[in-house]
Parts: structure tokens; sequence; C-alpha cells
């Protein structure tokens, strides 16, 4: 039985088309998987089911009935509940109140019954996350944590259809397993899914059959149960790309020379880092792996003068470093690509052509009267190196696709020819297309002789395009990987702390 | 281990704990200036004092719990106050009327900043002080020259002392206190602290984030003619400027009471402390015996120094 089916939905954000022809069929107690590279419309499409934008045209019906969905409120009234790429919890509140936000539990209708609403938010919380205080504050939760009092929150109104906007990519993997146990079960009491993400095999894993979308069209619709599942893969690729990606080999030739750019000797920050010492080499990629939240960003903000170190030392071409913040840093060539490119990468409603130039506005020297012309020269050369599409630069950045706002983050550097990048997760919830071109990017930095430093939670870009692995685990490097050796299950393996042998070595 | 009750950290990040502490501070102050501090007619002089502004800084706070100000909350209490004064005369029923019709006017007054900042979307900062310019020129309109007439029974009433002894104005806070406790046990109260926290978050889990700002200022309208009221009780006459410093003088209390400015976090009891510290730096200025030319410049250092010390908590946050 079809329970809700969506018809040439149509969306334009000023000028821009998000959706062009939305199509969606979802049938009672599957799981539908939403595909597409970024930009092509999944977030704008699962947003008009929620009801948090609304079609241009098109039109949705539910048990074959024509509905309006007009707010939030309307959807929820009739049983759709969404779970958040860029979150819908309050930080200022505690978690209890963020999961009952919205279908507070009232007595009389008109008095609140926080005892339960408590024990709702417990409940729910019980079969995700069953070590949560429910009277933390929100804003003080990892993003981990934050993710699973969304699904919490979502699943705590009872839903009949439950969207689910990248739901996995802040998730380790035990909470992962977690949710899909969850998911299973919501699936066998009549609950519809619909799952988006970028993980083809988590994709797989899950979903019955899964819904493409191209370009704002919906382009496809595969049958995952019915079809050899080795065939899946290409299929699946050739419909989100229109063209058949080989994965690119030449990654794997190394650039590494041996004059050491940066050294770090006995890293601490109190509870956060512990003895991290590493080198890296002029022209090498040196890859950071370990479970979520291991120490791996702070080393990196440590590094790029943003967290202040409790005692050791940082060497940079045979000097020691005293950086008192990031611009001393970047003074000396050290810059960072933050992997939360709206918090911290970019100014998101400001045109390309700023947020290309500020470190340039900031650098010392600077004339006092900066010229429009030779601005956009600069803006026009960066953007031919970072291939970003559309060229033109005075559009707004939010007005980009994510893939191409993160090529905005790497493009603000290319002109102060750093020494050393660090990539903080660049490529969270971007799309296999842009993110080879954006790994093709780093590749061809690394060979012009700059030194990067990439932490990444993907662990198969690591095994495309690193030279080595660190591998963190509580605050300190427990192991190293060399190139050669590299490989998802070893990446996995040494991460959980996992010898060969199969024991845990804790 | 035993649990720590007393915990030095926590208490140094509530952010109602410093309004706490300046106040009593303060009082402690005024105490050693005022040798009669203590005495009945003091303290009852002070609390009828203290209660039209703390009644006002409810007002703004709501306001600000939704991430928005209210800059239009000093004219809207001349306006009831002119209001009163030019249509009531000594039968009850006028009386009756010109207070309902205050309250209605009141309403209009904050369905009107609500339509602006929650429907149309305008900052409020700018739309409430066009519409303190708005009703300022109306009163003007209304009562050009202080004057109007205010019945002795009005008054009076502000006045008297329950069985001798227990002041009315006590007897108000009570019962403001009642209907804000009232209100913190329904999901508007929730609401507004959400779409102040963030309006995204608040519109994704289904809360009508336009409705919600609108009643915001409609629920601070009521307790803008509450406090309306009592000043005009007090003062028992209608002047055009009555109520001019009240704006920002909330808001300094707000701020004071650890109410954040961007809006869904504070608790109301820390305006409630913010309120009572402008009174009393109020009346260390007066006790002080400081020349009169030198009292607005310290008043204004004082606000300042109280306002850094309510800031400490935040020191502490960075800013990622």
């Amino acid at each position: 039985m079809i329970i809700l089916e969506a018809k040439g939905l149509k969306k334009n954000y000023g000028g821009v088309k998000a959706l062009k022809d939305g199509c969606l069929k979802l049938e009672k107690g599957t799981v539908c998987g939403l595909l597409g590279a970024n930009g092509s419309g999944k977030t704008t499409l699962s947003k008009i089911l929620d009801g948090l934008v609304s079609a241009d045209s098109g039109d949705i019906f539910l048990y074959g009935k024509k509905v309006n969905i007009r707010s939030t409120k309307d959807s929820k009234k009739m049983g759709i509940c969404m779970v958040h790429q860029n979150l819908s919890l309050v930080d200022q509140m505690s978690v209890w109140e963020n999961i009952n936000l919205g279908h507070e539990k009232k007595n009389w209708k008109v008095w609140l019954n926080n005892k339960n609403s408590i024990d709702n938010a417990r409940k729910s919380l019980d079969v995700l996350c069953p070590g949560l205080d429910p009277f933390k504050k929100v804003g003080a939760l990892s993003s981990a944590d934050k993710q699973l009092v969304e699904i919490a929150k979502a699943i705590s109104a009872d839903p009949k259809i439950l969207i689910l906007d990248e739901p996995t990519s802040s998730l380790k993997f035990a909470q992962v397993d977690k949710l899909f146990i969850l998911i299973d079960e919501m699936k066998k009491r009549g609950v519809s899914i619909i799952f988006i993400s970028h993980r083809l095999p988590e994709v797989k894993r899950i979903c019955d059959y899964v819904t493409v979308l191209r370009n704002g069209q919906t382009v496809g619709e595969i049958n995952l149960r019915e079809m050899d599942s080795d065939k899946h893969d290409d299929s699946i690729l050739y419909l989100i790309t229109d063209k058949k990606i080989e994965r690119k080999s030449d990654y794997k030739k190394s650039c590494a020379t041996e004059e050491v750019m940066l050294e770090s000797k006995n890293l601490c920050i109190r509870g956060l880092l512990k003895n991290v010492s590493f080198k890296i080499r002029k022209g090498e990629i040196v890859g950071i792996s370990g479970l979520q939240g291991q120490g791996q960003e702070e080393l990196i903000f440590a590094l790029s003068g943003f967290m202040r170190l409790d005692s050791g030392e940082i060497w940079l071409k045979d000097k020691r470093t005293n950086w008192k913040s990031t611009k001393d840093a970047v003074a000396d060539g050290v810059v960072m690509v933050p992997g939360d490119k709206q918090k911290e990468g970019l100014f998101m409603d400001h045109s390309v052509l700023n947020n290309l130039l500020y470190p340039d506005y900031c650098k010392k020297g600077t004339r006092f009267l900066f010229s429009e012309k030779v601005a956009g020269k600069i803006a026009k050369r960066i953007i031919q190196k970072i291939s970003l599409t559309p060229d033109d630069y005075n559009l707004q950045v939010n007005n980009l696709s994510g893939g191409n706002q993160q090529k905005v983050v790497l493009g603000k550097w290319l002109n102060q020819s750093p020494n050393l990048l660090l990539l903080c997760d660049p490529s969270k919830g971007i799309d296999i297309e842009t993110r080879s071109e954006l790994l093709a990017i780093f590749k061809q930095m690394a060979c012009d002789g700059k030194a990067i430093l990439f932490f990444s939670s993907d662990n198969e870009e690591l095994v495309d395009i690193a030279d080595r692995v660190l591998v963190m685990f509580e605050g300190s490097i427990v192991e190293e990987i060399p190139g050669e050796g590299l490989s998802n299950n070893r990446l996995i393996a040494s991460s959980l702390r996992v010898n060969k042998n199969g024991k845990k070595s804790f | 281990m035993v649990k720590n009750h007393f915990n030095l950290k926590k208490i140094f990040s509530n952010t109602i704990y410093p309004g706490m502490s300046i106040l009593i501070f303060l009082l402690i102050i005024n105490a050693i200036l005022d040798p009669h501090f203590f005495s009945k007619n003091t303290l009852y002089s002070n609390l009828s004092v203290i209660t039209p502004i703390l009644i006002a800084t409810i007002a703004q706070s709501i306001v600000i719990f939704c991430g928005e100000l209210d800059l239009s909350i000093g004219a809207t209490i001349t306006l009831v106050n002119v209001i009163i004064a030019t249509n009531i005369t000594d039968k009850s029923i006028t009386i009756l009327t010109a207070i309902l019709l205050s309250l209605v006017v009141a309403l209009i007054v904050g369905a009107i900043n609500g339509l602006l900042v929650g429907y149309l979307r305008l900052p409020s900062l700018v739309a409430t002080f066009s519409m303190s310019v708005l009703i300022t020129g109306v009163v003007l309109l209304i009562l050009p020259t202080p004057g109007g007439y205010v019945p002795e029974v009005v008054y009076k009433l502000y006045q008297i002392q329950l069985g001798g002894f227990f002041p009315i104005t006590i007897l108000i806070i009570i019962f403001v206190s009642i209907i804000w406790w009232l209100i913190t046990r329904t999901s508007l109260h929730r609401y507004i602290y959400a779409v102040g926290g963030n309006e995204v978050s608040a519109e994704a889990s289904g809360i009508p984030v336009r409705r919600i700002k609108f009643y915001s200022y409609l629920l601070s309208s009521v307790f803008i003619w509450i406090s309306g009221l009592i000043i005009t009780a007090q003062a028992s006459t209608g002047d055009s400027r009555l109520g001019a410093s009240y704006t920002l003088t909330t808001i300094a209390a707000a701020i004071m009471g650890g109410i954040s400015l961007s809006g869904g976090s504070g608790r109301m009891l820390g305006a409630a402390f913010g309120a009572c510290i402008m009174i009393i730096v109020s009346n260390i200025i007066f006790y002080a015996n400081i020349p009169s030319f030198y009292q607005e410049m310290i008043k204004g250092l004082i606000i300042i120094i109280a306002l850094t010390i309510s800031a400490i908590p935040k020191f502490r946050q960075r800013s990622y």
C-alpha cells in the first residue's frame, strides 16, 4: 500500500532551482533510501514533506488523498516527523525539554505535565543511548549525542512516516547499529521511513528500495531486494552521477620529501590531548583516524592556534613557534579547513568574493584601499583552481551547494600559499563526485610542496589519499599505519584497539 | 566519593547569582547609609517604588526571552497613565471603564508590536522604537500638559496596609508572581524560550514562531498595563513624561538579572533582582549626599560596574 506519494514538486530559492521535478513513492512499512549528489534536492524534497518549506508547485498524496502541508505543525498532525541534518535542537534547553518540544504532555490540555514528559524522554532515550542524562543542557552534548537526541525527539512523537536526513554522519559504529535495529523494529510496526545518506554500504544494508535524485529531478528507483546485490553499486552510482566513476588510483603516488615541515613534541591539553608527538614532511599527506571524539579535532585546533596548549612544543621548519592565536598561525602559513563550514569556515550571507579574500583583508601590509578590480582578478584565479560551479564570485555563499561551499573554504587559503594545511573532516556530508574533486585538489597541493594533516571520519578517504595514518585513542596517538598497509579493515581494527589476534588491547 | 553539595564552579556559572550578590551588597550599603532602612515606613516606601519597575521588567523580560526587545514600554506606560487621568471621574463606573479602556489600549499596542515583529518580521529594535515615538505623539495629543484627574480612591488604595501592617504592594507582587508561575506551567512559556533560543529549530519542531512572538508581545502588554496602573496610583496625576525612563531601565535590569539579550535563557527571578538593584542604586545616591551635579554620572557608573559583574558567568564561556 502506498502511504505517501509526491508528484512533480518544484521549489526555487531566488534564482536557484533547488527542486525541478521531485517525485517519491513510499510504501507502508518499508525503508526508502533517498540518494543523490549534494545540491540534487534531497534535503529540499524532505523539507517540503516535513512542511518546513512550501513547494512552489506539485502535489502530495497521503493515503491516496491530496493534502496541503503548510507548516511543520500540519505535518506533525499527519504523523510525519523529520530528523534534521542541521539539528532542530535548542542548545539552551535540557535534553528532555528538547525531546518533547512541540508535543509536550499536558494535563487538561493547558498545564504542562513535566513528569510525564521526562518519562517520555527517558523511554525514547533508553532505546538509543541509555546512559544519557535527560537533564543535561543540549548545548553541552557532543555532536553524536545531539544526533541521537534528535532521533529520540522524532521517535517520541510516535510518527507514521519518519524522515531521516543523514542521521549516521556523526554517529559511531555501535550507535549506527543501534539505530538500524530501531529502524527494523519500527518497520515491523508499520512505520514508513525515508532514509537519506551518502554512505552506500549503509543504504544497501537498511533500505528496501532507493529513489535517486539528480539536479532536482527524480531520475529513477531501484529495488534493492530484487536485484543481485553486486550490481547495486554500479547502477546506483550511475543514476546519481550520470556517468561511470572509476576509483582513481593515481592519488597513491607519494610526493613526500625528506624535509620536515612541522614537528610536534608532547602536546598536552588537560583532559583532551596526551603527549602527542609526530612529524609531517613537505609534500606529505598525513591522515588522522580513530573513533569519534578521541582528540582528533582538538589536535587540529591546537595546531591551528585555536586552542591553547597546556604544555608541549610545536616546531615549524626548525623554528619553535609561540602562537597565541589563529592569527599568528596563519601568519606562519598554518591554516585550517574546518568541517563545520557554516559555523567555522564561512560567512554564509557574504559573497564568494569576500569569503575568498577575507584572509587577504586581514593580512599585514594590506593596502588601506582595496582595489575591486584586483580582488576580482584574484578571486577569478582561485575559482578556476578550485573549479567552483557556478563560477560567479558575486553569488552569496549560502546559495552554493555543500560541496562547493567547502571548496570556497579551501580556496580562501590558496592565495596565502600556506605551508601546512589542517583539514578537519572536510568532506563531511559531501557527495562522491565533489569529494573526489576535493581529494584531487588536496593531492595537487601536496605535490606543490605543502604538508597536509588530514583528519577524516571516512576511512575510505584516508585509504585513498594518505601517505600514512596516525590512529588516535583517548587523546594520544596509539598507532601509525604506513601507506602500504592501509585498508579500511585495518583502520577500523586499530581504532577499536583490536590487535591482529582479535583481542582488545585496552 | 561524597557528593559535593556546595559546588563553587556551578554557582559561578549560574547566571542568577551575580545579580543576587550585587543586590545583597547594595542593600548592605544602603542600610549603612540610611539609619532608618529597616523601619516599617522606609521598607514600605521602597517596596512601593520597586513594584512598578519590577512588573515593567517582567514585561520586558518576556519579550527578551523571545529574542526581541521592546523599546515602547515607557511610552505605553505613559499612555495608560494619560488615558486613565483624562477619562476618570469620582463615579465608580467611570473608574472601571477608564481602567478597562486603558487595558484595551495597552493590548492594542502589544498586538501592533507583535504584528510588526512577529508576522512582518521587522527588527524589534526599530519597530518598537517607532511605536514609542508614535505613542508619545498620541499621548501629547491627549494631554499636552501635566494634569488630568485621579480620584482619591485610586491613590489611597495603593497606600492601604491590610490589617495595619500588610501593604498592598506585597499583595500585588504575590499576585503577579502567581500569574507568572501559572504561565511557566504552560507550553507557551517553553515555546517562548525555544523561539528565543533558536528560531529555526523551533520552527522545525512544529512551533508556530510568528504566533509565539505575537503572543509574547501581547502577554508583555498585560504586565505593562499593570505597571501603568500602579504608576498612575502612585503619581496620582497624568503626565506625558511619566514612563520615559522605564524603557532602558527595564532592559538594564533584565540583563543584570542574568537574562541574555539574545534570548532563550535566564530566569524571571533574576529580572526581579535586577529591578531591585536599579531602585537601590538610586536610594544609595540619594542617601550618600552626593551633589546633584554628579548624581546621574555616579548612577551610570554603578550600573556599568554592576553589569560587568553580572557578565562574569559569560567570561568563562568560550566562543566555540
